[in-house]
C-alpha cells in the first residue's frame, strides 16, 4: 500500500461519484499516516465544493451553432442532388470513359489476334486479359463512386467553411473567405446568397470589390440577377457601382444590359457611372 | 442517456443533425471548461461555437478508439491554443487575473464559505496551466483517468503520477493563501 494508491483511489472515486468505503487495509494505513490523511481531507473538500459554480451560455450560442448545421446540412443536400445528377448522366464525364474502356480493349485484342497463327495461345491470353480487365473495370466503377462521393464531401466541407469565413468579424478573414469561396462550389445557392449579402451590407470596399470579383467566375446569375441590378443602381460607393455595372454590362443577360443602359441613358446614374457604362458600350461595338 | 459515441458515428455516416443532441449535451460543459481556462463569456462561447464547427469538418477523422468526449476536449485544447497562437497580443488567462484581484479585495473581509472557494480558485490560478489542466478535466470536466491519458496522450501511471503532484501543488498553494489571510 502506498500514498500514491490511496489518493488514486479517491480522486478515482470522486470522480466517477463512487461511493465505496475505503478497505481495511487502506483505513489502518491512513490511520499511522496524517500527512495523508490532510491530503484526502484536502481533495474531498476541493472535489465536493461548489468552488466554481456552472455559468450557463446565452442563447446566441444556440443561435448560431443551429444556423452553422442547417447550413452543413444544405450544403450536404446541394452536394447530394448533384452527386445524383452526375451519376444520372455519366455519357459526358468521367464514368463514360470508363464504361466504354472494356469495349476499347476487348476491340483491340481482337484485332491484335485475327491475323495472326499463334490462335490459341492468344485466346487464352484474351480470357486472361478479358478476365483482368472486366474485374478491374468492376473496381474502377467503385472506385469511381466513391471518388464522387469523396468529391462531394470535400465540396460541401469547402463550402461550409467558405460560409463561415464569410461570417467572421474581421475584414481580413472575411476577406480570405471570398477568396476560398472561389475554391469552394460557386454554384451553391446559399454560398452566392451569402457573398450578396456581403456585397450589400459590408463595410469593408475591399471585401465588396472581392466579392464582385467572385462573383464574375459564376458568368450567369440567374435568379440573383435582379438583385445585382438594384445593388448597382442604388450603391453608393462608387467604385463599388463602377465593378457591380461591369460585372453586368460583362456577364449579365441582354435584357439587364439594356436597363443599365437605359438607367445611363436617362441620367439617373451618378455621372462617372453614366461615363463609365458609355465607355464600355462603346468598346463592346468596336 | 445517450451513447455519444454512436452519435458521432452517426454524424460520421451523414446525419448531420446528430450533431445538435452532441451539442446539447455538452454546450454547457465545455463553455465551462474555456471560462476556466480564463477566457471571457463571448470568446468562450465563440470558442465552443468553433469547437463544435470543427467536430463537424472533422467528423471523418473520428474513429471512435477514445470517447466522444475525449476526442472532443481535443478538439477544443487545439482550438483554444490556435486562437492564441493567431492572436498573439492577446493574453491568456485575462479572467483568471481579473478574479484574482477581485479576490485579493475579499480575501481580507471574512474566511466563510465564499472566502474558502475564493481561496480555492486563486490556488488554482497560482499553479502551473499544466497541473490547472489535469485538475481541470478531472474535477469539472468530469473526464475518467482513461479519458485524460487519451487527450493528453500520456499513459495512465504517468497521469496518476501527475495529478497527486498537481493536487499536491494546489495544496501547497492553498495552504499558503490561508496562511496569508490568517
Amino acid at each position: 500500500m502506498t500514498n500514491q494508491e490511496i489518493i488514486d483511489w479517491k480522486i478515482a472515486s470522486l470522480a466517477n461519484n463512487d461511493k465505496s468505503e475505503l478497505s481495511e487495509e487502506m483505513q489502518s494505513y491512513l490511520d499511522k499516516n496524517a500527512k495523508l490523511k490532510e491530503e484526502l481531507l484536502f481533495i474531498d473538500h476541493f472535489w465536493t465544493n461548489d468552488v466554481k459554480p456552472i455559468v450557463m451560455p446565452s442563447s446566441k450560442l444556440d443561435a448560431n451553432f443551429y444556423q452553422m448545421l442547417s447550413r452543413a446540412q444544405s450544403a450536404q443536400q446541394h452536394s447530394v442532388q448533384q452527386g445524383i445528377t452526375q451519376l444520372a448522366m455519366p455519357q459526358n464525364g468521367y464514368g463514360a470513359s470508363l464504361q466504354e474502356q472494356p469495349v476499347s480493349l476487348l476491340d483491340k485484342v481482337k484485332s491484335w489476334l485475327m491475323p495472326l497463327p499463334i490462335a490459341q495461345f492468344a485466346t487464352l491470353a484474351l480470357v486472361f486479359v478479358l478476365g483482368f480487365n472486366l474485374n478491374q473495370s468492376r473496381s474502377n466503377n467503385m472506385n469511381n463512386s466513391d471518388y464522387i462521393g469523396l468529391q462531394h464531401e470535400v465540396s460541401s466541407l469547402s463550402t461550409m467553411l467558405a460560409i463561415s469565413m464569410l461570417q467572421k468579424d474581421s475584414a481580413s478573414e472575411r476577406l480570405s473567405g471570398v477568396a476560398y469561396s472561389r475554391q469552394a462550389d460557386l454554384s451553391n445557392p446559399l454560398l452566392v446568397e451569402q457573398l450578396i449579402e456581403l456585397l450589400a451590407k459590408d463595410k469593408s470596399t475591399s471585401v465588396r470589390l472581392a466579392v464582385i470579383n467572385s462573383l464574375g467566375q459564376l458568368k450567369s446569375f440567374g435568379s440573383s440577377e435582379q438583385q445585382l441590378f438594384t445593388l448597382a443602381t442604388k450603391e453608393e460607393n462608387l467604385l463599388v457601382q463602377i465593378e457591380l455595372c461591369r460585372l453586368l454590362l460583362n456577364y449579365g443577360s441582354v435584357d439587364i444590359k439594356n436597363r443599365l443602359t437605359d438607367q445611363a441613358n436617362q441620367q439617373l446614374l451618378k455621372p462617372e457611372v453614366q461615363e463609365f457604362i458609355q465607355a464600355q458600350l462603346m468598346a463592346s461595338y468596336i | 442517456m445517450f451513447d455519444e459515441k454512436e452519435l458521432m458515428f452517426q454524424v460520421k455516416g451523414g446525419q448531420l443533425d446528430k450533431l445538435a443532441t452532441l451539442f446539447e449535451n455538452n454546450k454547457v460543459q465545455l463553455f465551462n471548461y474555456f471560462l476556466r481556462t480564463g477566457n471571457n463569456r463571448a470568446l468562450s462561447e465563440d470558442l465552443v461555437q468553433e469547437t463544435f464547427m470543427r467536430v463537424l469538418a472533422y467528423r471523418t477523422s473520428f474513429s471512435g478508439s477514445s470517447t466522444f468526449k475525449s476526442w472532443m476536449y481535443g478538439i477544443a485544447r487545439n482550438t483554444v491554443a490556435e486562437h492564441y497562437r493567431k492572436n498573439k497580443n492577446q493574453s491568456l488567462n485575462c479572467d483568471m487575473d481579473d478574479e484574482e484581484i477581485a479576490n485579493e479585495r475579499t480575501l481580507a473581509e471574512e474566511f466563510e464559505t465564499k472566502q474558502q472557494n475564493a481561496i480555492f480558485n486563486k490556488s488554482l490560478a497560482n499553479i502551473s496551466p499544466e497541473d490547472r489542466e489535469i485538475i481541470m478535466l478531472s474535477r469539472f470536466q468530469q473526464l475518467n483517468y482513461q479519458e485524460i491519458s487519451t487527450l493528453l496522450d500520456c499513459n495512465l501511471n504517468t497521469l496518476k503520477s501527475r495529478m497527486r503532484n498537481a493536487v499536491s501543488k494546489l495544496q501547497m498553494s492553498y495552504q499558503s493563501l490561508v496562511g496569508e489571510s490568517n
